[in-house]
């Protein structure tokens, strides 16, 4: 029979019974209960959906939606907050309410009720989750159609259940008038990080839990991502803990430890709250804790820091290089153009540089004061004489050593300590090229430095060691700005190197000259290069008048012999081989020379005239040297010795005057004057050398004193006795090689001279090129041009500017906006 | 992918259903028949039985999930279509009642101009397994030979001119009835499965069942069934949920004696919505269509 099987059907279909409400939510309500009370397994999950279902079928789903929620509230304020609220017991009672709460008990009182806390805490949460999941899931008709959320704009019954646990717990109160259990679990959180800080162990785990509860709760049921209760409820106050903290420590440690020690530990602390953040609170806030670090340990401290005893000065004094590293380390962190340390760093610099510099100053002028004091005496004083010039050199070496070890050491600083920082790399070049800069005689020093090489210092050097010294000659130009004044200074020394034949080894020299070639430019090596060529003609003029001369037959035993040096005028400094104040043409005065010297002088100016017609020779007879050998009777202990005797021309001509006289006739200092017309200053020194020397008198004074003064007259020195064959004759501050006070202003006077011609020669060729040009970028560009030369002086660009104005090169040009000229062709 | 990979799968699942090999889940219907089920297949259709599974109640515990709420067929054919994306109903069964009735249904031959009806029918078919790019629409085409294969392949301006037509032919002439029909029409049994497919959020069921049910509309809307499904669409199913209503509505609306049978009436003054919604249809003008 099938018919009444299906009228039943029927039957059944057409009467669902009206759903009562109350009892089916009293089916639905046990069983959250049982839920609840973790007894879920019993339930039968169709019951409940068929139930909830029904109901919302029925259009009961918004009584069903309060109901639930009413049950919820009702579950966590009575069951569940009672459980939280009983453990905050008397040590966390005393954290939450006042300031001073951690003083008044002990951390593991503290700690104990801490953890018991956040435990039951974070057990809640999460059987509240638990519960709410399965509770959803049982309603997840209702949940998932949002039949009833989206109709009423009400949060789904999930969200609604989270937001009730941040009601009716987190912002509920411990007690009447008491505090807020969000508040307590911050601040108990906070108490347990303070006390990881301190080194104690603490759960981490059970904190984290309790911010990722923090996390999922929001301020309001619209669940905006920004008002998480952990952003709005506990991060400001652990930024803010964390801030007072490091501020204080940050003092402390300055006060307490040294600055090595600061740097591990703010490195450390920095670490660690990154490791905390991973393991404890949220990732979220690393950025934000090591902002806060950062700013307390090291932004705000760092100046501290770099100025404490234990500083950056002590770290460099003591080669602590690990420490350093740290510093810049830290303050690479928050500043990428590390500003402190930089700063630090040049002032470092500086202040070594201007003793190296002080030094300098002390050790170059003090010998002839000392030689002044110790002894007045001829001879002492003359050797003192001497000592200052070899003072000078080894003031000279020192400074540019110094100079060069300072750099080399914070190179090496830099290096290792300083990651190869291209910003502090900056700051150094320009502390050192302020170093040598702020130097007055830098560029002669750095001369002197070459100079004193050439002459001994590469004496035993292997190749790769004489470069390396030249190289560090270079380096130091490298910072040079006054490289005009350097190149005077160079050619100066070359010039007395290749004449006096100083020089170890013409090779080197040559490299020299290469090298500044490639660092300083073709122009600057110009007229250097031009002296090596003279040298290298002069050698072939010289042996080819010697040829000539054979040629002539002339085979005199007695013959004097030639060399010669012919030098272009302009390149050459001969100024420096004349004293100072002489006058030059005074200095050209016409000598007289004996026959056979006048014979061979005018033999070469044929010679010379054939080959180079149109030249004009000039005699600078102030340079020349002559070897002669020279019989004296009692010479070797009361035995006739001939010597070889190297004086300077000068000196020849007056020896030469005593081989036509007796003994014991005398020559006054007039006669001598009068027979070889040389210069007073010039004869009063070269007798100097001949009758007051000790090893080289080669003639008797009389009377004897040191001073040559006028009537005073000379003999042939019949007792002189030396045991050595070659003799060589030093002639008194000719060879002086550090400028004296005057003869540096005159220097500088003519340097001055030779800028401004420099400076007039850039402005006409930027003029020439550029047709009209506003003041102020000729200026520039006069600047940019000459500074490869020299750093000229502004004023004396406006000067010239003046100057070239008056002289119709340039013009005003009238009614222009801003000051402008304009070449005129 | 070409359609025999797809006919490996569905072969496959078919061989499921048939062997229930592997099974890991059982779901009763309350006369206590038992259905063998695969999690792995239930659960991702259905995030009711996903629940159940996982959840910490009996049934998760278990295993076992009775779904007392519904007849035992509607359980059986709910799972026949969660494998084979179909499901047929035993005809057999009820053809001796529907015969007694008498077959009062318009008995206009049937025509066979199947284009016209795919326009109607084919697009309910497709979209219940989620429209054209459903891998599954095209497998489902070939491998069923009765029902609305010849029906699902559309037209070219198929989708453009679908709501008009239905619309007017609604309006502007009586319906003719599919060839799909069945001679049992089982209207209740596909608004149960309709209930189902929505009460266990499966979407797909949802469309097929009202599929069927329209279809059978179309040769049945005289059955004496119309009134107990109506019954359970209005009881089974929240009023923010349309389309069966509609299709209620539509046959009561184009077949106005329906009204005066005795249990149409009682069904109408019963629920309040379909007498709602009845009143507004009849009041309702369509000036646009009228020309």
């Amino acid at each position: 029979m099938v018919l009444p099987r299906r009228k039943a059907n029927r039957m059944q279909g057409l009467n669902v019974p009206d759903v009562d409400f109350e009892t089916t939510w009293g089916v639905l309500e046990k069983a959250f209960l049982e839920i609840h009370t973790k007894n879920a397994s019993a339930l039968s999950f169709e019951e409940l959906y068929r139930n909830a279902y029904k109901i919302v079928l029925k259009k009961k789903g918004e009584e069903l939606y309060h109901k639930v929620a009413d049950f919820e509230a009702r579950w966590l304020s009575s069951e569940v907050r009672t459980k939280i609220v009983a453990t905050i017991t008397p040590p966390l009672q005393l954290l939450t309410e006042g300031n001073g709460g951690r003083l008044l008990s002990s951390t593991a009182e503290r700690r104990t009720a801490g953890e018991n806390f956040l435990r039951t805490l974070k057990q809640s949460w999460e059987d509240h989750g638990v519960c709410m999941g399965m509770l959803t899931d049982v309603l997840m008709y209702m949940v998932k159609d949002r039949v009833y959320c989206t109709d009423h704009r009400q949060p789904s019954i999930f969200a609604k259940a989270m937001g009730l646990f941040r009601d009716q717990i987190l912002r509920s109160f411990d007690r009447p008038n008491g505090t807020m259990l969000a508040e307590c679990l911050t601040k108990v959180i906070l108490d347990q990080i303070q006390m990881d800080r301190d080194g104690e162990k603490i759960d981490q785990h059970l904190i984290k839990a309790n911010v990722y509860m923090l996390e999922g709760l929001y301020q309001s049921d619209q669940e905006v991502e920004e008002e998480k209760l952990y952003l709005k409820m506990f991060e400001p106050y652990f930024l803010e803990t964390s801030a007072a903290f490091y501020r204080e420590e940050g003092e402390r440690l300055l006060k307490e430890s040294d600055a090595g020690t600061y740097c591990k530990e703010a490195k450390r602390r920095i670490d660690e709250e990154s490791d905390r953040c991973r393991s404890t609170i949220s990732e979220a806030t690393t950025s934000k804790i090591q902002r806060v670090v950062e700013d307390e340990l090291i932004r705000h401290k760092m100046k501290g820091l770099i100025e404490m005893d234990s500083g950056v000065q002590y770290m460099i004094d003591n080669d602590k290089l690990y420490e350093l590293g740290l510093v810049f380390e830290l303050e690479a962190r928050v500043d990428p153009r590390k500003g402190e340390l930089t700063k630090a760093i040049v002032k470092i610099v500086q202040d070594m540089g201007l003793a190296i510099n002080r030094t300098a100053e002390v050790t170059s002028a003090a010998p002839p004061t000392a030689a002044a004091q110790d002894d007045a005496g001829e001879e002492k004083q003359k050797a003192g004489a001497a000592r200052q010039i070899n003072q000078q050199t080894v003031a000279a070496l020192k400074w540019v050593e110094d100079v060069l070890a300072l750099k080399e050491r914070f190179d090496s600083i830099w290096k290792v300590a300083f990651n190869s920082d291209q910003t502090i790399s900056t700051a150094l070049t320009r502390s050192i090229a302020d170093v040598i800069n702020a130097f007055g005689r830098s560029s002669e020093y750095i001369s002197l430095f070459i100079d004193e090489n050439m002459k001994k210092g590469i004496r035993d050097k292997t190749e790769i060691e004489v470069d390396a010294t030249l190289e560090q000659a270079i380096m130091t130009l490298r910072y040079l700005q006054d490289k005009d004044i350097f190149e005077t200074y160079y050619k100066k020394h070359l010039c007395k190197r290749l004449l006096l034949k100083k020089s170890q080894s013409i090779d080197v020299e040559k490299q020299m000259i290469s090298k500044m070639k490639m660092e300083l430019g073709n122009s600057f090596t110009l007229k250097l290069e031009a002296m090596f060529k003279d040298m290298t003609l002069s050698e072939d003029l010289t042996g080819g008048y010697r040829a000539h001369v054979t040629r002539l037959g002339q085979a005199d035993a007695k013959r004097v012999e030639l060399s010669i040096n012919v030098l272009t005028s302009m390149t050459w400094p001969l100024e420096a081989f004349r004293g100072a104040g002489e006058d030059e043409r005074e200095g050209r005065s016409n000598l007289i020379f004996p026959g056979s010297i006048e014979r061979i002088k005018t033999g070469f100016e044929r010679f010379y005239a054939e080959k180079y017609s149109g030249r004009k020779l000039t005699w600078q007879t102030n340079m020349g040297d002559a070897d002669m050998k020279a019989t004296f009777p009692k010479s070797r202990n009361g035995r006739p010795m001939t010597h070889d005797i190297n004086c300077s021309t000068y000196g020849m001509l007056i020896l030469l005057l005593f081989n036509d006289l007796r003994a014991d006739q005398p020559l006054s200092l007039e006669e001598i004057q009068t027979k070889t017309n040389i210069r007073e200053s010039d004869l009063k020194r070269n007798l100097q050398s001949l009758a007051v020397a000790p090893k080289t008198r080669f003639l008797v004074k009389e009377p004897m004193s040191r001073e040559i003064k006028a009537g005073d007259k000379f003999y042939y020195n019949d007792n002189f006795s030396s045991k050595i064959i070659k003799i060589k004759v030093g002639v008194v501050s000719a060879g002086n090689k550090v400028e004296g006070d005057k003869e540096r202003k005159e220097t500088e006077k003519k340097n001055n001279d030779s800028r401004g011609f420099a400076i007039e020669a850039a402005v006409v060729r930027i003029m020439k090129q550029r047709k009209d040009l506003s003041h102020a970028q000729l200026i520039t560009e006069t600047l940019t041009v000459l500074s490869s030369q020299f750093k000229p002086d502004v004023n004396m660009i406006k000067k010239r500017i003046e100057s070239l104005i008056e002289r119709e090169y340039l013009e005003r040009i009238e009614d222009a906006p801003v000051p402008s000229y304009k070449y005129l062709a | 992918m070409g359609d025999k990979p797809r006919a490996e799968l569905l072969d496959g699942l078919r061989s499921l259903y048939q062997t229930r090999e592997y099974a890991d889940l059982v779901v009763f219907a309350r006369d206590g028949s038992r259905h063998p089920v695969h999690r792995a297949i239930v659960c991702p259709r259905s995030q009711y039985f996903s629940d159940q599974v996982q959840s910490k109640s009996r049934e998760g515990t278990d295993g076992h999930i009775t779904l007392s709420d519904d007849e035992p067929e509607v359980v059986q054919l709910l799972i026949e279509y969660l494998y084979l994306l179909d499901y047929e109903p035993n005809i057999s069964a009820v053809a001796e009642d529907a015969s007694s009735h008498g077959d009062s249904s318009d008995t206009m031959s049937v025509r066979t101009e199947g284009g016209q009806y795919g326009q109607v029918y084919g697009t309910s078919a497709i979209s219940a397994f989620g429209g054209p790019q459903s891998p599954f629409s095209q497998v489902y085409r070939t491998r069923t030979e009765s029902s609305l294969t010849v029906h699902a392949i559309p037209t070219s301006d198929f989708h453009g001119t679908f709501g008009r037509t239905a619309n007017r032919g609604r309006k502007t002439h009586r319906q003719d009835p599919s060839p799909l029909a069945t001679t049992a029409p089982r209207l209740a049994l596909h608004a149960r499965m309709y209930t189902a497919g929505h009460k266990y959020g499966i979407d797909g069921l949802k469309t097929l069942a009202l599929d069927k049910f329209k279809i059978q509309l179309t040769r049945h809307w005289d059955s004496p069934e119309l009134a107990e499904a109506i019954h359970v669409i209005y009881d089974t199913t929240p009023s923010a949920d349309k389309d069966m209503r509609e299709a209620v509505a539509d046959v009561l609306d184009m077949h106005s004696r329906l009204l005066d049978k005795p249990e149409i009436e009682v069904a109408i003054m019963e629920i309040n919505g379909l007498a709602y919604e009845l009143l507004r249809r009849s009041k309702r003008i369509e000036p646009e269509y009228m020309g």
